[in-house]
């Protein structure tokens, strides 16, 4: 039987946004798509969870946002990193991995249990 | 984690000062596109149109309150003042009240009871007029600070005629200010024509020196900074907006709001001492609101007066504006392709680099066609002269490799097509 998703651990979605709208700038739609596609089915997201993130990260001087067309040719708002943003990201995403690390350390019985 | 300043909904940029109803409007829009191509990709996928609806809505989750969050996020401290101001009224009219009854359970006469009001009413007034600009609905130049009298030396001072390219010449290089005269908004916008003319090594070179550089936008059809002031300006006739942009630190370009005249922003700029020794490069119309205030003016022999707007030709092998900027001349070896006036060419974010092709190329050249998307992703390329099957694969790695920012028309992200020679277009060939 196929394993339930997971949710978002608390504060992750920001920083996997940054990452996606690291390759250029991308509309809320497009950014949650990327994000399930590069997870796959081992994450679970409410859409509408992204845009109240999208809207902190901008008023954070984040992210900067316009209207455009998207590829439908529809009106679509597009969200860009600004620089501040790609600090934070690269702030985040060093914090993600020692945190990671550590985490991964203990649940693998770590350096210390098995000296 | 939000700190405690965000949790009283405080951030580091400030809060939407566009008309409440405009900024939810924005909201909802975003929303329902989201809601729309989810459901559009569902039923694409083999659900009936009501079923595909119904999913999209559940994964999307409580939209009511989405929209709620995204508004008190956007308004943020406007919601919260508005509160505050509600409470202090009804804290202010309660005394009032307290008053008006001890008034009359003392038994005081009559005039102290009534001076006790009009000072308590005059209270009120002064903090509804403090309230009132951070709420929303003033000016911006209302809330800065009174800039303190000039302690400048107004002959240090001169204003002249002129463009940025003006701006490069040894009669004001080396100052600290200057400000330079441009057609239109569009092409002050991030990734527009005029950052790529600030990006070229010469000006940029011969702009190192200036602390600040403002740019004054003559076109009141386009950018963003227009559409406020004409929120703010009263009559047809809508006064330029300004641009500043500060070479040390590269890119950095925003809109200088709520200063309605270019007399203002002169009064406002000069004031500042640490200006005091700047040239202004501005237009005629500029000049006379500088000799209106005092300043000495100086036409300067190197320094060209700019001609008056007009409407340019469509040149389908460049970007031509007002006869002033031309994209072409910053980028070599790339051509825009069906560009029409007050469009704005997608360009490259960086400097085109290819070092395979550079290597391997012997004299020949290679021409590759391609769309930039609106999200500036190079879409459809095709090789429209060729170098020989390998050469032109290295030039077809090399644009995967290349990042754009979008065209513009208007406001509006637009797809455009672009022609690239190489090597003509790459940085290290020339």
């Amino acid at each position: 039987m196929a394993e339930a998703a997971e949710e978002l651990p608390p504060g992750t979605l920001e920083l996997l946004v940054l990452k996606v709208l690291q390759s250029g700038p991308m509309h809320g739609y497009a950014i949650v798509r990327t994000i399930l596609a590069r997870a796959g089915t081992e994450l679970r997201i409410e859409e509408g969870t992204l845009y109240p993130a999208l809207h902190r990260m901008e008023r954070r001087g984040w992210i900067d946002s316009e209207w455009g067309l998207s590829e439908s040719n529809r009106k679509a708002k597009y969200y860009s990193l600004t620089t501040a943003g790609r600090r934070e990201l690269r702030a985040q995403e060093s914090a993600w991995r020692r945190v990671a690390g550590a985490v991964a350390q203990v649940l693998g019985g770590g350096r210390a249990e098995r000296a | 984690m939000a700190s405690w300043l965000e949790r009283l909904g405080v951030h580091a940029r400030p809060p939407d000062q566009r008309p409440r109803a405009e900024v939810e409007q924005d909201i909802e829009d975003e929303l329902r596109f989201h809601l729309e191509e989810r459901s559009a990709e569902l039923r694409s996928g083999g659900f009936d149109a009501a079923a595909a609806a119904g999913e999209a809505s559940r994964l999307f989750g409580d939209y009511d309150q989405v929209r709620a969050e995204c508004a008190r996020i956007q308004l943020g401290e406007r919601i919260m003042m508005q509160r505050f101001q509600m409470l202090a009224t009804v804290l202010l009219l309660l005394a009032v009240g307290w008053l008006a009854y001890e008034g009359v359970a003392s038994r005081k006469d009559v005039r102290a009871q009534a001076e006790a009001n009009t000072r308590l009413l005059a209270t009120l007034e002064r903090l509804e007029t403090r309230l009132s600009p951070v709420v929303g609905g003033m000016p911006a130049v209302d809330r800065k600070p009174a800039v303190p009298a000039p302690a400048v030396d107004r002959k240090q001072v001169a204003w002249t005629a002129g463009t940025l390219e003006d701006a490069g010449r040894a009669a004001i290089r080396g100052k600290k200010l200057v400000l330079a005269v441009f057609a239109s908004g569009a092409l002050a916008e991030p990734g527009g024509a005029i950052h790529a003319v600030l990006a070229a090594p010469d000006v940029r070179d011969a702009l190192g020196s200036y602390e600040t550089v403002l740019l004054r936008l003559d076109d009141p059809t386009q950018g963003d900074a227009h559409r406020r002031l004409m929120e703010t300006t009263a009559g047809p006739k809508v006064d330029p907006a300004f641009m500043v942009y500060q070479p040390r630190t590269g890119t950095s370009l925003r809109a200088v709001e709520g200063l309605p005249t270019a007399r203002m922003l002169a009064k406002f700029l000069l004031a500042d001492a640490r200006w005091s020794a700047g040239i202004v490069v501005g237009g005629p119309d500029f000049g006379q609101d500088m000799r209106a205030l005092g300043y000495s003016g100086d036409e300067g022999p190197a320094i060209v007066e700019p001609a008056a707007p007009r409407a340019a030709p469509i040149d389908r092998k460049g970007f031509v504006h007002a006869g002033r900027i031309d994209a072409t001349r910053m980028h070599p070896g790339l051509d825009f392709l069906d560009v029409a006036i007050g469009d704005l060419p997608a360009t490259p974010l960086d400097p085109l680099d290819c070092p395979g092709f550079v290597a391997a190329a012997q004299g020949r050249e290679v021409v590759l066609r391609f769309r930039v998307d609106a999200a500036g992703a190079v879409q459809d390329p095709e090789v429209v002269s060729s170098g020989g099957g390998p050469l032109d694969l290295v030039a077809l790695e090399c644009l995967k490799a290349w990042r754009f920012s979008p065209a513009r028309r208007g406001e509006l992200l637009v797809p455009a097509m672009l022609e690239v020679r190489l090597p003509a277009a790459l940085a290290k060939s020339r």
